[in-house]
């Protein structure tokens, strides 16, 4: 059941445009890579890597694309009507959710995964930033599955999941947890980078890494079930109107 | 000033009169007199959303058979089925379907079929995946074999294949109909089904719902056009403005219909002349003489159709134009609401 619902599921996620615009997002941060190749910038690369991986890709292109299919996955159906097809099935609620997630938490980690791993390879090449690029490539996936995990229960939430999303992502991750320490234990950006830190033997990214490696994975675990159970809730909830 | 008002009540929705302990106990002995084993049943329905009441108060039940829920657009009859299909809540009261409870209830789909007004279906699939697809969610051993028999029966059968998204409105009907039957279930809910469908789908369709009815099955269909509802229904749900306005056997329903007063705006070459002859007829209980025009009141809508050109060449008055005055739905749902 899980799967028919992820498979159709991902059916709808990439034959729309917004696959493609997708596609594009997460090139832009290899074109850089590429850019960076060409031009044979001066620095310690495993650095520059780092650098460059968690301004384009963690705190940029990663939201960004988990919000797109994050949202769509199943906030399109409830916006445009088709979801009443799959909700006046026999179906529990968190199966429905669970197939969502399903269907849309690979694709975004699948294609951000790809995005770093160019990204990372271009810029550092053979010198040494292999093992800082996985770990950035594994810590973007979980990443990737947790923003999928929060944005899917915010569609069914709000009508507004794409502008609330951005909101989260610009205001309180992007301003607000760089002011106030507190507000980083509610930043899927911040476990993300304490993922990549605790995965990179170099040590480059721990440098910065100001939350905790067994915090971020107890946060995560709160944050990938709480939304879940709440996805769950309020699909179960949501009032569907047949007609005009 | 805080606190109730006297007379008024406000259960949690719009403030309302207190109603009288007679109709209150009306209304129970409606309730009491619902068929138990129904397979719908509204026990003092009512959805508001703020201060708007879009249906008020309802009490009914739907038994096998073709059942038309009938009324003007906005009257509340999607409102009405939304919370019979478990997609709405009610405000107030309690909805059954097969004996659980609808809303928040998925489980009740297993023997539920519901085709929704919206014309909304994923338009990258096609028609035969669309059936599959919900016999797959209905988790039946056989899927593909279920959605054939589906779309054979709504004969789509040369369109299958083809993309939803080229379909027309009425063929989008017709897949959306053999997803809800895809599971064969035995009651079937169905939302202004004829909506966009041509008049050989159209007669296709009433067909097909009517053996189906044959064999057993509840169907509630909606629609604004009463001539759809008396080509298919036994029994009608009668709505309008939220409210149960009648419900039956449908010929007696269009009886009370038929006999209600009308009212005849005529102009004429004599408009006082011709009220003096009109007078002396039977049919006629009411005359209203203004500067432009008559107002003639009738019980006998055929009848006075035919009494009025005789009645007009007796008096040697020409008749310029005759209008029925209230001839529109809607003022045949309102008197019923108000008789």
């Amino acid at each position: 059941m899980i799967l028919t619902i992820a498979g159709v599921t991902l059916r709808a996620l990439l034959a729309r445009r917004r696959a493609l615009l997708m596609l594009l997002l997460v090139a832009a941060p290899v074109a850089l890579g590429m850019l960076a190749r060409l031009r044979g910038l001066p620095g310690d690369p495993v650095e520059r890597t780092a650098n460059t991986l968690e301004m384009t890709v963690v705190r940029t292109v990663l939201p960004l694309v988990a919000l797109v299919f994050g949202t769509s996955a199943i906030g399109a159906e409830l916006e445009d009507g088709t979801a009443i097809h799959l909700l006046t099935k026999p179906v529990a609620r968190w199966r429905i959710v669970a197939g969502k997630l399903l269907a849309a938490a690979p694709v975004t980690a699948l294609l951000i995964s790809a995005s770093v791993l160019a990204t990372g390879l271009l810029i550092g090449g053979e010198r040494g930033t292999a093992p800082l690029t996985t770990a950035f490539t594994v810590a973007c996936a979980i990443g990737a599955l947790l923003y999928v995990d929060v944005f899917i229960a915010l569609s069914i939430l709000t009508s507004r999941a794409l502008i609330v999303g951005l909101i989260y992502v610009v205001l309180w991750e992007g301003l607000l947890a760089g002011l106030f320490e507190g507000t980083r234990v509610l930043s899927i950006r911040e476990y993300t980078m304490s993922f990549a830190a605790a995965l990179d033997p170099s040590g480059t990214v721990g440098q910065d890494a100001p939350l905790g490696l067994a915090t971020a994975v107890i946060a995560s675990i709160v944050v990938l079930v709480g939304a879940f159970v709440l996805a769950s809730y309020w699909l179960s909830t949501k009032e569907l109107t047949g007609g005009d | 000033m805080s606190g109730p008002i006297p007379g008024w009540v406000r259960p949690g929705g719009p403030l309302t009169p207190m109603p009288d302990p007679a109709a209150l106990a009306e209304a129970d002995a409606a309730v009491e007199a619902l068929p138990a084993d129904a397979p719908i049943r509204l026990e003092r329905v009512s959805r508001w959303y703020g201060n708007v009441v879009a249906v008020n108060d309802m009490t009914f039940a739907v038994g096998a058979g073709v059942t038309g829920l009938l009324g003007p657009n906005g009257a509340g009859k999607s409102t009405l089925l939304g919370m019979i299909a478990g997609l709405l809540s009610p405000s107030a009261g309690q909805v059954t379907l097969l004996g659980h409870a609808a809303w928040r209830n998925p489980s009740v789909y297993r023997r539920v079929g519901l085709v929704p007004e919206r014309e909304a279906v994923p338009s990258y699939l096609t028609g035969f995946e669309f059936a599959r697809l919900a016999a797959r969610l209905q988790a039946l051993p056989d899927a593909d074999d279920a959605a054939r028999r589906a779309i054979a029966t709504v004969d789509l059968e040369a369109a299958a294949g083809r993309a939803i998204g080229t379909y027309s409105k009425g063929m989008r009907q017709r897949a959306k109909l053999a997803a809800a039957l895809v599971h064969d279930p035995p009651v079937l809910l169905l939302d202004e089904p004829f909506n966009g469908m041509d008049p050989r789908q159209r007669l296709h369709m009433m067909a097909l719902l009517r053996t189906m009815a044959a064999e057993g099955r509840t169907i509630l269909f909606s629609s604004h056009i009463l001539e759809e509802v008396e080509r298919l229904a036994e029994r009608v749900l009668v709505v309008y403005a939220g409210r149960l306005a009648a419900s039956g056997d449908f010929r007696e329903i269009r009886r009370l219909m038929t006999d209600r007063p009308h009212t005849f705006t005529i102009r004429s070459s004599d408009d006082r002349r011709l009220a003096g002859a009109l007078m002396d007829e039977v049919a006629v209980f009411g005359v209203e003489l203004s500067d432009a025009w008559l107002s003639v009141r009738t019980a006998d809508y055929a009848g006075f159709t035919r009494l009025l050109p005789r009645a007009a060449r007796d008096a040697a008055v020409s008749l310029f134009e005759v209008q029925p005055a209230d001839e529109s739905l809607e003022r045949v749902f309102e008197y019923l609401v108000r008789r």
